[in-house]
């Protein structure tokens, strides 16, 4: 192809306890190049930019960069390599000007050791010049938005004579027209010759400006082409494609058409990430949203469980509308809601089993504010047989349970509160296969039972087992959604892509 | 983890756990050795009645570092408690004294629990400007002088220091039972004593499980604010005598160490009442070790200083 | 909630103008029988802020810029007054370098602690200002050191045209603090740390050092003003400096030096000094209020300006768009 290679990862293995994040993978970049690194999450492409950028450092493989090999050992010798990177939180310090955080760390003196500002002041204003942004470099970064202050950072990178300049997810927050000016300044550096990596889920930006793409899924290489020789769905498919189906769907026609409705969300917006976006689950419903990262999907989740506060929007609960200012509200008439990070936003660490799984339930278990130790017994054991949880007593701390016992947990949690919606974002990820097949059988159960779930996946293959109904979202909207026999991967593959011809039409991303 | 990693950690752990009788015994056997008349009847009372006012601050700092939080002005608190108590004992009676004292000074801890619950400010900034200025409130009840309890009712009040059951068993050991027991009971037994302790592990989990964290913390900082204050009352009622500049100083160093060395984690989580009352012996100890052997307080306050350096410490390891 | 943080913006950018008017007020009030502006009215001022822990603030504004805190600075002072009183009576220059050292020390350990123990400053330095203190009891016996050396004696004293040399040196160490902030690659570092640490890292910042540094030179600061003030009293007491450290946080705190790190300069801690240390002379003055209110006021203050400052508060800054041209 003719591509001179100023990048060459080859052979890339990490692996951390319990997770091989990266097993053999290529990576290469070309001088010049503007070239897309896409994945899921879990994908690995976050661990690969670590390996290269010093973070972590690899277990096997080789790294050679402008023709020599290279294994940073620090963020700071792999900038000096040449390799710059320009972060969604931006690392840059807000309170200080523009001109100080160009030159942090490397202020220029006068004869006298003074700090020069003069020149700081009209050596940013050149370097910011040279890429089209003129701008008071004497305000302080925070009164810039934040198309500045990355702008800011790519000048920093140039100035330190950047080769390889790493952008990651930097059009989260910006919107149509700054998305085009970091375009521009994209060519401009191509120009200069220095290669970009361009990571990102936004499917049309990476038609618009990336020459060649790199895809991965589950630490593996999915594909690398160029970009003239895919299309959306190609890409898609890449992405979140087809695996070998362990399971067969057990669902048949879709029979809810009359079933009453539970809950309905309409026109929310928030921020970026929703925008006008409404669904509705029906009661005894297993409801599946699908989509790439950054659709808005968890997002969505939150504003329903009150966890955070919408924009503009309604929420209609059982016919009634409701406001949910905090968890506590939506708990109360009877939603619950596993989270996607379990170490995060889950579980409680050092308590034990029995407390994890009843802590929202205590209300219902205790008189006068004084638990009943018995009943909280009942119900653990209760939870623990029926869900299967491996735990040598209720009482071990739940940190040291394994990944799917946890999630076990967390679900036996919302179980126990005899709830009427269970929203569960990426139930399975980090499962093994036989704990995965139990939670599976386990919704099953609930949807027969009366009790709706709305289930967030990335997992194509799960959606198409589970779901009564599965709602496509791609950028804060909700682009249709497939019933009953309808539901199967290739359907939600196309309608993601097809939504990319509309949104252009209705000028959202590109002019 | 494997099997082998994981029964080192366990084994860690254990001893961690043991770790405050460990070293409660060992405190033990020192002054067996070398303490003269250690073990007398007389002294181990002694010992009871003087850590009333540890183990009283000491149960509500527990519920504070549970929370994650901490408490630093419960000295001054009890200082307050102790000359407000003593100063309206004559005008408006022994009960409503001391009551007065307790809301008053859960007035404080109720304006701490805001600022660190709704505000979400940081303990140790709020809990430190209240220590100046709750201080300068008690020295200026009495214009800075010692106020001296007496009148009718002084009798009484001085009862509640050097009263004793039975003729032998000392008036404090009936608010430590107490104390230990209420908070025990809280944190064992009760809904919010579960809030508490889950707010400290993960405020993030705790508040997506319906937790409501404003309400939890704004309860803890009015709980060691009113154990505070009783403790001043009870030390005021001791020494006879109610002094703004003095009771209860640094008295918030002996609840922290005693914590610390208790087993309750000082960034929050699990609680451990009791491990909370050995630690105030501990400190107790350290306080009459020193004292008997003629060796100067400033020892055991350097002592107490590397103890809670080195606690926190050890604990950063665990947790990275 | 919106008009409230109206209100609060509106008054955080004209809280220093503010401040000053209310006291200009309140202060010419109380002193209707003297003249406040006069002359030996401000010296007294400057030299009374110098003396009341002046000193003590600047050096706790290059920690509250990195964001930590620094409660050991009372013991500190205290420690080194009694050991240049111990020293410098036979050599007062020996007696300087000693209590000098002993800001060094003692900064240098609570950098470690913090640095690279990865304690809570709010911690390490508690824990210092309680072992700090206990030392200084330990080391003087719980005796006052009488400063006899004319040398020293001066030190504390003299005046030069009517000019005190503590307001002198106070002025000048302002100075000198706001050069070092503004014009030295430390000072840029300081800032950037305070302001975002993972970023100063990340653009090969030298944070351990820096904040090492940054302690370093509040211990010496703490050690300058303990010399001074046992100097000018003649004595080195054993108690001095006691629960001062909330009072100079209370100076950087109402000069705009933001505890939570990154913003703030040492003029304005310098005009913290000055508000605090005017608010100290009308409690002296007013007969009635006793100095026991100043605790409480000073208290109040804090929390005040910490409340203020607090997250709730904070206003999204208005985000200005580049005048971008492609």
């Amino acid at each position: 192809m003719g591509r001179e290679l100023l990048l060459e990862m080859k052979g890339i293995v990490k692996n951390f306890p319990g997770v091989r994040a990266l097993q053999g993978v290529n990576f290469s970049v070309a001088k010049g190049e503007v070239h897309a690194l896409m994945g899921e999450n879990g994908a690995g492409k976050s661990t690969l930019i670590k390996t290269l950028t010093g973070i972590y450092q690899k277990d096997e493989g080789t790294i050679i960069f402008d023709g020599r090999e290279i294994n940073p050992k620090t963020a700071i010798e792999a900038q000096k390599e040449g390799i710059s990177t320009i972060y969604q939180e931006l690392n840059l310090v807000p309170f200080q000007t523009v001109y100080e955080n160009m030159y942090l760390g490397r202020e220029p003196l006068n004869k006298f050791g003074k700090v020069d500002r003069k020149k700081m002041i009209q050596d940013t204003e050149k370097v910011l010049g040279d890429l089209g942004i003129h701008v008071d470099v004497t305000a302080p970064l925070l009164t810039y938005g934040t198309a500045v202050q990355q702008m800011v950072a790519i000048g920093r990178a140039i100035s330190i004579n950047a080769k390889l300049v790493i952008m990651d997810e930097s059009t989260s927050s910006l919107d149509t027209k700054e998305v085009q000016v970091l375009f521009d300044v994209i060519r401009k550096l191509k120009a200069k010759g220095i290669a970009v990596i361009f990571i990102s889920h936004r499917l049309d930006e990476i038609f618009e400006i990336c020459e060649h793409v790199t895809i991965l899924k589950d630490g593996r290489l999915s594909g690398e082409v160029s970009i003239e020789e895919i299309d959306q769905l190609k890409l898609i498919s890449y992405m979140i494609g087809r695996e070998a189906k362990k399971l067969e769907r057990t669902k048949g026609e879709y029979e809810l058409q009359d079933a009453p409705e539970l809950a309905r969300m309409e026109n929310i917006e928030q921020g970026m990430r929703l925008n006008g976006i409404g669904i509705d689950i029906k009661k005894g419903e297993v409801l599946g949203l699908a989509g790439l990262l950054g659709s808005g999907r968890t997002e969505l989740a939150k504003v329903l469980f009150g966890a955070t506060q919408p924009d503009k929007g309604e929420v209609i609960w059982m016919n009634e509308p409701v406001h949910f200012k905090s968890p506590k509200n939506s708990i109360e008439k009877g939603i619950g809601f596993c989270t996607e990070d379990r170490k995060v936003e889950g579980i409680i660490p050092h308590l034990s089993v029995k407390e994890n799984i009843t802590i929202a339930l205590l209300p219902q278990i205790s008189k006068f504010g004084v638990v009943s130790k018995k009943k909280q017994n009942e119900i653990v054991n209760e939870y623990i047989k029926r869900l299967k949880i491996k735990t040598p007593s209720p009482n071990q701390m739940i940190r040291n349970l394994s990944g799917g016992n946890q999630q076990k947990v967390l679900l036996a949690r919302w179980i126990c509160m005899n709830p009427k919606l269970i929203i569960m974002d990426e139930p399975t990820r980090g499962i093994d296969v036989g704990a995965k097949a139990e939670i599976e059988t386990l919704i099953q159960e609930l949807a027969s039972n009366g009790i709706s779930v709305l289930m967030i996946s990335s997992e194509l293959a799960e959606l198409e087992r589970n779901c009564d109904r599965v709602i496509v979202m791609r950028e804060g909207k909700n682009l249709g959604e497939l019933r009953g026999l309808d539901i199967n991967q290739n359907a939600i593959m196309e309608t993601i892509a097809a939504a990319a011809g509309e949104l252009e039409k209705e000028g959202g991303l590109n002019e | 983890m494997n099997s082998a990693a994981r029964n080192k950690e366990d084994v860690i752990v254990m001893m961690k756990q043991y770790s405050a009788f460990i070293l409660l015994a060992l405190m033990l056997l020192l002054n067996l050795f070398i303490t003269p008349n250690f073990f007398r009847m007389g002294t181990l009372w002694n010992i009871i009645s003087q850590t009333c006012t540890i183990i009283l601050t000491g149960m509500g700092m527990t519920m504070v570092i549970s929370t994650g939080g901490i408490d630093i002005s419960v000295g001054a608190v009890m200082a307050l408690g102790g000359v407000i108590s003593g100063m309206m004992l004559d005008k408006i009676g022994l009960i409503p004294a001391i009551l007065l004292a307790i809301a008053v000074c859960c007035l404080s801890g109720a304006l701490a629990g805001f600022m660190i619950g709704k505000l979400k400010v940081q303990a140790m900034v709020v809990t430190l400007a209240l220590l100046m200025g709750i201080r300068g409130v008690a020295q200026l009840m009495n214009d800075g002088k010692i106020f001296y309890i007496e009148g009718e009712l002084a009798e009484s009040y001085k009862l509640l220091g050097s009263a004793k059951i039975a003729g032998v068993v000392p008036v404090q050991l009936i608010p430590i039972v107490i104390s230990v027991a209420v908070t025990w009971f809280i944190l064992e037994k009760t809904i919010l004593g579960r809030h508490i302790q889950a707010v400290g592990d993960n405020p993030r989990s705790s508040m997506l499980a319906g937790i409501n964290t404003a309400k939890t913390l704004m309860f803890v900082y009015v709980y060691s604010a009113a154990f505070a204050a009783i403790a001043g009352v009870f030390a005021s009622a001791k020494i006879g005598a109610a002094d703004g500049n003095s009771l209860g100083l640094l008295a918030e160093l002996d609840a922290i160490a005693a914590v610390a060395v208790g087993g309750t984690s000082m960034s929050g989580g699990r609680a451990k009442v009791f491990g909370t009352v050995v630690g105030a012996l501990i400190m107790q100890l350290i306080n009459i070790t020193v004292n008997m052997n003629n060796i100067t307080y400033e020892y055991a306050q350097i002592f107490k200083a590397i103890i809670i350096v080195f606690a926190v410490y050890l604990q950063r390891e665990k947790a990275s | 909630m919106n008009k409230a943080k109206k209100i609060y913006n509106w008054f955080d950018s004209k809280s220093a103008i503010f401040a000053l008017a209310i006291l200009i007020v309140f202060a010419s009030i109380a002193f209707s029988s003297r003249n406040f502006f006069s002359f030996p009215s401000l010296m007294n001022l400057a030299r009374k802020g110098a003396s009341d822990g002046g000193f003590l603030a600047l050096g706790m504004t290059f920690v509250i810029l990195i964001g930590q805190i620094d409660l050991s600075v009372g013991s500190v002072l205290a420690l080194s007054g009694v050991v240049m009183g111990m020293l410098g009576n036979q050599n007062p220059l020996l007696g300087i370098v000693a209590g000098l050292a002993v800001g060094l020390v003692c900064g240098f350990v609570n950098g470690l602690m913090v640095a690279k123990m990865r304690i809570s400053s709010w911690i390490a330095t508690l824990a210092m200002m309680l072992g700090i203190r206990g030392a200084v009891l330990l080391i003087s016996n719980q005796k006052p050191v009488s400063i006899s050396n004319p040398v020293l004696q001066m030190i504390g004293n003299k005046t030069f045209a009517g000019f005190h040399i503590l307001a002198i040196l106070l002025v000048l160490l302002t100075l000198v603090c706001m050069y070092i902030s503004r014009n030295t690659r430390l000072g840029m570092a300081l800032y950037a740390v305070g302001g975002n640490e993972e970023a100063a890292k990340m653009m090969g910042l030298k944070v351990v050092r820096i904040k090492i540094a940054a302690f370093t030179l509040c211990g010496l600061f703490a050690s300058i003003a303990g010399i001074l003030l046992a100097a000018r009293l003649y004595t080195a007491q054993p108690n001095a400096g006691n629960s001062w450290e909330t009072t100079a946080i209370a100076m950087c705190a109402l000069g705009g030096v933001k505890l939570s790190g990154g913003e703030g300069k040492f003029s304005g801690t310098f005009f913290g000094i000055f508000i605090i240390t005017v608010i100290n002379t009308i409690f002296n003055y007013a007969g009635s209020l006793n100095t026991w209110w100043q605790n409480v006021v000073m208290g109040a203050l804090v929390l005040i300006s910490i409340g203020v400052q607090s997250e709730v508060f904070r206003s999204h800054k208005k985000k200005r768009k580049g005048e971008e041209a492609c």
